[in-house]
């Protein structure tokens, strides 16, 4: 028998599978599947969602055959099987809900498109079916593709902790890390998302590979893909995303017509706008989420489980660098030299550039700038006061007195005011580059304005 | 007062558009077993559907149908999630004809173009083998809605 460990491509979800089963009183039935788990090397696991005819005829008659795909190359399996038993919850259960729960939140259907089991079936036969063979790809036959052995080395991971070492302060560390991301192990469509002011959830930070940086964007824990990571803090793994889309889709039609669930909406998520494969890695020292790292493909099956367990791995050492980065940066902070004295107040106009009307709005902690959001919550808080300050002649900030303002209402203990800074530093170079924050030292930066501005505060 | 056809009116171009098409049979063990379909055609009586299938996928089709006549049929439209099952029984299996080729290959064609909608390339699957196939038709006595989500398999006749 073919090992079931040879087809580990098989179990991307990426082309449906099928299920046949037969009642016990002999009328087959055919059923698409949206995902076949492998479990061991005896043992699939079929999503079990709804209770349906398949579900029926298991429970009379545990035989059953299901066919597989390998979407390198197209060549079919047929797997012959035997109904052993439903689990509710476990490893294994787990791991399938997050899957569907991530797909059902993006499209507004948690708790319609949900897993009820994990079906366990043993496998007692494997076989290529001669005549469904596809071609292989160029592409797929000869692109290096991650997990395959040679992206992981010993090298690269030597090299990639060698550039963490390097890096000086949190901002340079976010950027290495997805910089080598991307050169090392060629995933080019990354980003970092740290726990937001807000109560459960997560912000942009630092992001490569997009047309946007969407640094500042948010996702509620829950909400798609690195929602759910946020949530679970599992990993999470999904290829063929264009195809589970229209899978949920379809439940949500269904549901809708019967009365199941109100109007849904696809809730906007940062990142590519069709990705295709996304593996979200929760960033994690000892049980405190620090963030999710997600990694994107506008390709289908870029993501093997071998990247999963590497970048899993990998994860918990990317969430200590960064803290340290965080608790390195904060007690620089505290040795931070006193500003020198106040110099005259510098002229905030530059000749020749349009003035920029800043608004901030008190009850939302939000700032707009040209009638365009540009950050809020604290880092709107932080951006408010030093414009303020600006005003009134100060140019060079430390962290220090940010950290001991209490109007900004920083909490006493992991405030997090630096990757607060380093998202507002980005948001201004994304959509402000009038305003400009530059590090100027360890633990202390300078406001410079390249615009004029009026500071309009409203309630 | 004549009853209403099998297979309503308006699923025979859909039926007949190039669909992934799945058979189902089974044996004397009650194992079930099952291969792909290229194509459909809705006979005039809308009670009876021919599948064509690749003749190397038809003998272990054909041993179990021969023994037990009860099939189903899966037909199912990728890029919309919308599927229908019909089940019945064996009515006869037959070489297909040349003349049957031309709409074979455009069915198999349109499923194909399907599977490029879900995002899955076309040369992935320009190595089908897709003839010379063999033509099974049977006797179709109920159809279900097969779309996935609430209320799946729920019959439609």
């Amino acid at each position: 028998m073919i090992a079931l460990e040879s087809l580990t491509s098989c179990f991307q979800g990426l082309i449906p599978a099928w299920l046949c089963t037969c009642s016990a009183d002999g009328v087959p039935n055919v059923a698409i599947l949206s995902h076949v788990d492998y479990v061991d090397s005896q043992h699939v696991a079929l999503s079990f969602q709804f209770f349906n005819k398949s579900k029926r005829n298991v429970a009379e008659n545990p035989k059953a055959l299901v066919r597989i795909c390998d979407p390198d190359t197209f060549q079919f399996y047929a797997l012959r099987l035997r109904f052993v038993r439903t689990e509710t919850e476990g490893p294994l259960f787990e791991s399938m809900r997050l899957r569907i729960e991530a797909i059902a939140s993006y499209s507004g259907l948690k708790g319609i498109f949900k897993l009820l089991g994990a079906d366990v079936y043993e496998v007692s036969s494997v076989e290529p079916i001669a005549h469904e063979v596809g071609r292989r790809l160029p592409s797929v036959a000869t692109e290096p593709r991650a997990g395959a052995g040679v992206p992981f080395t010993m090298k690269a991971l030597q090299e990639l902790s060698d550039r963490i070492h390097r890096a000086p302060t949190l901002d340079c560390l976010l950027e290495v890390i997805l910089e080598t991301l991307e050169s090392l192990f060629g995933f080019r469509h990354s980003m970092i998302l740290l726990a937001s002011d807000q109560p459960d959830r997560l912000q942009t930070i630092a992001s490569r590979g997009y047309p946007a940086g969407g640094v500042g964007s948010e996702v509620g824990f829950g909400e798609g893909i690195i929602g759910m990571v946020a949530e679970a803090r599992k990993p999470i793994r999904v290829s063929g995303l264009l195809r589970q889309f229209l899978y949920a889709d379809a439940v949500g039609r269904r549901a809708e017509e019967r009365g199941l669930c109100g109007e849904k909406a696809r809730i906007p998520l940062p990142g590519l706008p069709n990705p295709e494969s996304q593996l979200g890695i929760p960033l994690l020292v000892r049980d405190e989420l620090l963030g999710v790292l997600c990694i994107e493909a506008d390709r289908s099956y870029r993501f093997h489980e071998e990247d999963r367990t590497y970048l899993e791995v990998l994860g918990g050492y990317l969430a200590i660098a960064i803290q340290n980065a965080l608790l390195r940066e904060r007690a620089d902070d505290a040795e931070a030299q006193p500003l020198p004295p106040r110099p005259e107040p510098v002229p905030a106009t530059a000749a020749a550039t349009p003035r920029l009307a800043v608004e901030y709005y008190r009850g939302e902690e939000l700032i707009l700038v040209d009638g365009e959001y540009l950050v809020r919550g604290v880092p709107a808080k932080i951006l408010w006061k030093l414009l303020h300050e600006r005003s009134s002649g100060a140019a060079e900030f430390t962290n220090r007195r940010l950290r001991l303002d209490r109007s900004l209402g920083l909490p006493d203990y992991k405030d997090n005011l630096e990757s607060r800074l380093i998202l507002l530093r980005r948001r201004l170079e994304e959509r402000c580059p009038g305003i400009r924050l530059v590090q100027s030292g360890r633990g202390r930066f300078r406001l410079e304005l390249a615009s004029g501005l009026d500071l309009i505060e409203r309630p | 007062m004549p009853s209403k056809p099998l297979i309503p009116d308006d699923l025979v171009p859909e039926f007949e558009r190039g669909l992934s098409i799945a058979i189902g049979t089974r044996d004397g063990e009650l194992q079930a077993d099952g291969c792909s379909a290229w194509a459909a055609r809705v006979h005039d009586d809308r009670e009876q559907l021919t599948v064509f299938l690749y003749e190397a996928a038809a003998p272990a089709m054909l041993r179990n149908l021969e023994q037990h006549p009860e099939i189903a049929v899966l037909l199912e439209r990728p890029s919309l999630q919308r599927g229908w099952q019909v089940k019945g029984r064996f009515v006869s299996a037959r070489p297909a004809r040349d003349d049957e080729r031309a709409d074979v290959e455009r069915q198999a064609h349109g499923f194909r173009a399907e599977l490029q909608a879900i995002g899955i390339p076309g040369e992935l699957t320009a190595a089908w083998s897709l003839w010379p196939c063999v033509a099974i038709t049977l006797r179709a006595e109920r159809l279900f809605e097969q779309a996935p989500g609430p209320g799946s398999g729920e019959p439609l006749r």
